[in-house]
């Protein structure tokens, strides 16, 4: 139904033909402000910021702002948020002097209350801010956003919710007027998703901007088809949310020819391709695991995603949910076409959107010391030791957060086996260790800990150098226990980590006696595979 | 003649009788299988350092009488002390049982035991590498006697057998109490006939060498009985004390060339100087005696030998010095 209702809205524009987001004699002009914090009574958004960063990147990338038009406020307030409008108002005024059409656009990710918009301790009423884009001296302008209740900008003037309306079309040159774009309707709140990291708004918006709303394949996103696309998708991700269904409203009041394009995925010849038969909700995920785009392909066009170069893994959901698709691409200067059957199908508790981010091999070397936690231990038998010790680890491999890794451990130290009524004997102790450990791991931001068990086999000899007549003396033996670690990310592949281990050794030549131990190593891990 | 039987974990028996419900055999399976995989193997033993500990070494019995500096000796008026001269050879003789002796004894230091009990270490039987075609078996006891207030006393046999014999042959046995040998007190007996009875020695020697040693106190003594005469040195009861300050005693005995067989009592400080009462007596029954001093570096300071036995040689005075000229010495322990 939704799907059905967001064609009929790209059909009514009619797709008209339309120039790019900035061709030739036309400069446009971008203000974008992200504000989590909306004042007294409201809870600090978690996205708003990304949100607004996100955008600023795609207009300056795809859109046809040039860096210098392009204004981004993370937190600024309102002062600020009034002041960047004044001034790129005023450099949309130079440039119409100059002759060049141009185009204002307006991005606002935060929170609105009481018909205004909260930034910080300050406000901006959707009257006058409807007002000043009304004024402004540009040919088009847009605006666009992504608050509770910020359909009120369009509802004030009768504006209509989505999704018929009418495009004025007339004699001039190219399209002239205003459009604004809401992402809920006046009485709906807008909704952000851990999920995507993002507001399901704006995300949607940005996955059409990208080139999921390219309904015409034509490589470029019209005001409409993003709106159509946005609409669409928004309606789809919130229908089953707690927060209720979130339906995107606008005011389309323009005149002139043609549909404003919002933007053109030519300047970014980096991407991938979906073929016409594909059919599907596919999810790009960047490094970190969150979303940057979102297609909904029907079949029948081909559809290409523009995006920066990097890697990225695509996901898509089998329709009977028994698993995933999963694609790992690295995107350069080309586009990647994208096909399902060179996907890997992988089971859904590996969604790479949940943190699942493939296989991680890294290879750790520390230093550190081993002691027993028995003084009768350390002095009869195993006598404190340094420890050097190699480990490869695998993450992400078994699902559920967990990674296995194999150890090899080596060590020694000296000391002196204390035997009643005897002069002390001087010991070189020596330790080789080889296990395989499982455990979990839990990340915040740059840090890792970890926890799990691990078993080795050890073997443990002592020499008397001192005495030629004693002989040198093994233990082999099996040790299970405990580790646990913590691991500082420094850059995309290396690490700082210090792990304890506590472990149980069970010995059993003199006498049966059960033993503990610990072992803490700080090293260097690296990752081979990232 | 002793045997010796292994004995076997009565656990393990009691639990292949029992006639368990399904569950509790999976139950008992799993804690078998779990305490042998985390069962360890090896000889990493403290308590095999104390039973070693407790055999002796090189230098807890050897006699350590003084010798020439570099082998050398300088020359002096009027002559060398005789009987510094004689003690050496006999010393280096003593020290040869010694090493013999110690040379069975060190076997177990190459070898892990063969069965631990938890005062009780057996290794063997074994093939002996120097006497071929045969056995040789150690057992050590630890006990713990209330006269030594709680103090380990070790005791130890080392048998051999012929290969394929069933009966082995003590050829040492020893006591010692205390921690180490190097701190301890104890004695240790080498059965020379036995060792000729199973072929391993040259069957020149027998009868016994008994050692008893003591290194809880100072001085240090050693005293080595040979039942019979062996590795060269007369049969006689030979003592040695060291003390931690440096000098001691050595009482000797040794037959010269002329079969007169001389009885020594020595004394030499830290710096190898001393003084000695001799008693011989000769092949044909004769006996007295004589006394000599010498300096540090064993030229004579003292002689008076009434019935000139030490000066057969023109350059050897048989009255030399006055006896105050004598260094004093340490008293003898024994």
């Amino acid at each position: 139904m939704i799907a059905r209702r967001a064609l009929a809205i790209a059909a009514a524009l009619g797709l008209l033909a339309a120039g790019g987001p900035a061709s030739a004699g036309e400069r446009r002009f971008a203000l974008l402000a992200g504000e989590p914090d909306g004042g007294a009574g409201t809870v600090r958004l978690r996205y708003a910021e990304r949100d607004a960063r996100r955008m600023h990147e795609i207009l300056t990338s795809v859109g046809g702002v040039r860096p210098e038009d392009a204004r981004l406020l993370l937190s600024s307030g309102a002062s600020a948020f009034r002041r960047a409008l004044e001034e790129l108002g005023a450099a949309s005024a130079a440039a119409r002097a100059r002759g060049d059409r141009t185009v204002l656009l307006v991005y606002y990710s935060g929170h609105a209350k009481d018909g205004a918009l909260r930034l910080g301790g300050g406000s901006v009423p959707l009257d006058e801010l409807r007002e000043t884009l009304e004024r402004a001296p540009a040919d088009v302008r847009i605006g666009l956003l992504d608050s509770c209740r910020s359909g009120a900008i369009a509802r004030t003037k009768g504006a209509r919710p989505a999704p018929t309306f009418d495009v004025k079309t007339g004699p001039e040159p190219g399209p002239h007027g205003l459009v604004l774009i809401a992402s809920s309707a006046a009485g709906e709140d807008s909704q952000e998703s851990d999920a995507v990291g993002a507001s399901w708004f704006t995300h949607h918006l940005a996955s059409g901007l990208l080139g999921a709303a390219d309904a015409s394949g034509d490589g470029r996103v019209t005001l409409a088809e993003a709106y159509a696309y946005a609409y669409a998708r928004t309606v789809g991700s919130t229908a089953s949310s707690e927060g209720g269904v979130q339906h995107p409203v606008f005011l389309y009041d323009l005149g002139g020819a043609g549909d404003v394009v919002l933007s053109d995925l030519a300047p970014i010849s980096g991407g991938i391709a979906l073929s016409a038969p594909a059919e599907g909700l596919y999810v790009v995920l960047d490094r970190s695991g969150r979303a940057v785009a979102e297609v909904a392909k029907t079949p029948g066009a081909a559809r290409r995603v523009a995006l920066p170069a990097g890697r990225y893994q695509v996901k898509k959901r089998l329709a009977d949910e028994s698993g995933l698709l999963v694609a790992r691409l690295d995107v350069d200067r080309a586009t990647v076409p994208l096909d399902d059957a060179r996907m890997d199908r992988v089971p859904l508790d590996r969604d790479p959107q949940k943190g699942w981010r493939g296989n991680r091999v890294a290879v750790l070397a520390g230093a550190g010391g081993q002691v027993f936690f028995s003084q009768a231990a350390r002095d009869g038998l195993f006598p404190p030791a340094a420890l050097g010790g190699l480990e490869l680890s695998v993450r992400d491999d078994l699902g559920h957060g967990l990674a296995w890794g194999l150890e090899l451990a080596l060590g020694g130290g000296s000391g002196k086996v204390k035997i009643p009524d005897a002069e002390p004997i001087p010991v070189t102790f020596g330790e080789v260790a080889g296990g395989a450990g499982l455990w979990k791991d839990f990340r915040f931001g740059p840090l890792t800990l970890s926890g799990g068990g691990r078993v080795a086999f050890t073997w443990l000899t002592r020499s008397f150098p001192a005495g030629e007549h004693l002989p040198s003396q093994y233990f082999f033996t099996v040790t299970p226990g405990l580790t646990g670690a913590a691991a500082w990310r420094l850059t995309r592949r290396i690490s700082a980590v210090a792990r304890v281990r506590a472990s149980y050794l069970f010995y059993n030549v003199d006498e049966n006696r059960s033993l503990g131990f610990a072992e803490a190593l700080v090293g260097v891990e690296y990752a081979l595979v990232d | 003649m002793r045997s010796w039987t292994r004995l076997r974990s009565p656990g393990r028996a009691s639990l292949a009788r029992r006639a368990a419900p399904a569950r509790a055999r999976r139950t008992a399976a799993a804690l078998l299988g779990a305490a042998l995989a985390l069962s360890g193997c090896g000889n990493y033993s403290t308590e095999d350092l104390r039973f070693l500990a407790a055999l002796p070494q090189r230098e807890d019995l050897a006699f350590a009488v003084p010798s020439a500096p570099n082998g050398a000796l300088s020359a002096c008026p009027p002559a060398n002390a005789s009987v510094w001269l004689w003690a050496k050879p006999v010393s280096d003789q003593i020290n040869g049982g010694v090493d013999f002796l110690l040379s069975l004894v060190d076997v177990v230091r190459s070898i892990s035991p063969t069965w631990r009990a938890d005062d009780r270490r057996v290794w063997g039987p074994f093939p002996s590498k120097d006497h071929p075609g045969r056995e040789i078996e150690v057992v050590m006891d630890r006990s713990y006697p209330a006269e030594l207030g709680g103090r380990a006393r070790y005791s130890y046999a080392f048998l051999a057998r012929v290969t394929g014999t069933t009966d082995f042959t003590p050829l040492v046995g020893g006591a010692f109490d205390g921690g180490s040998a190097s701190r301890g007190r104890g004695v240790v007996v080498l059965d020379l006939g036995a060792m000729k009875a199973v072929g391993m020695n040259d069957g020149t020697a027998a009868g016994t060498m008994q050692i008893g040693y003591d290194r809880a106190s100072d001085p240090a003594t050693i005293q080595l009985a040979l039942a019979s005469d062996a590795f060269g040195a007369v049969q006689f009861g030979y003592r040695y004390a060291g003390y931690a300050a440096g000098g001691g005693v050595f009482d000797f005995a040794f037959r010269d060339a002329n079969a007169t067989l001389f009885y020594v009592s020595t004394g030499f400080d830290a710096r190898g100087a001393g003084r000695a009462a001799v008693a011989f007596q000769t092949a044909g029954g004769a006996t007295g005696g004589f006394r000599q001093c010498w300096a540090a570096n064993a030229c004579l300071v003292y002689v008076l030998d009434p019935a000139n036995v030490s000066c057969p040689q023109a350059d050897q005075p048989c009255s030399y010095g006055v006896e105050t000229d004598c260094p004093p010495v340490p008293a003898s322990p024994f």
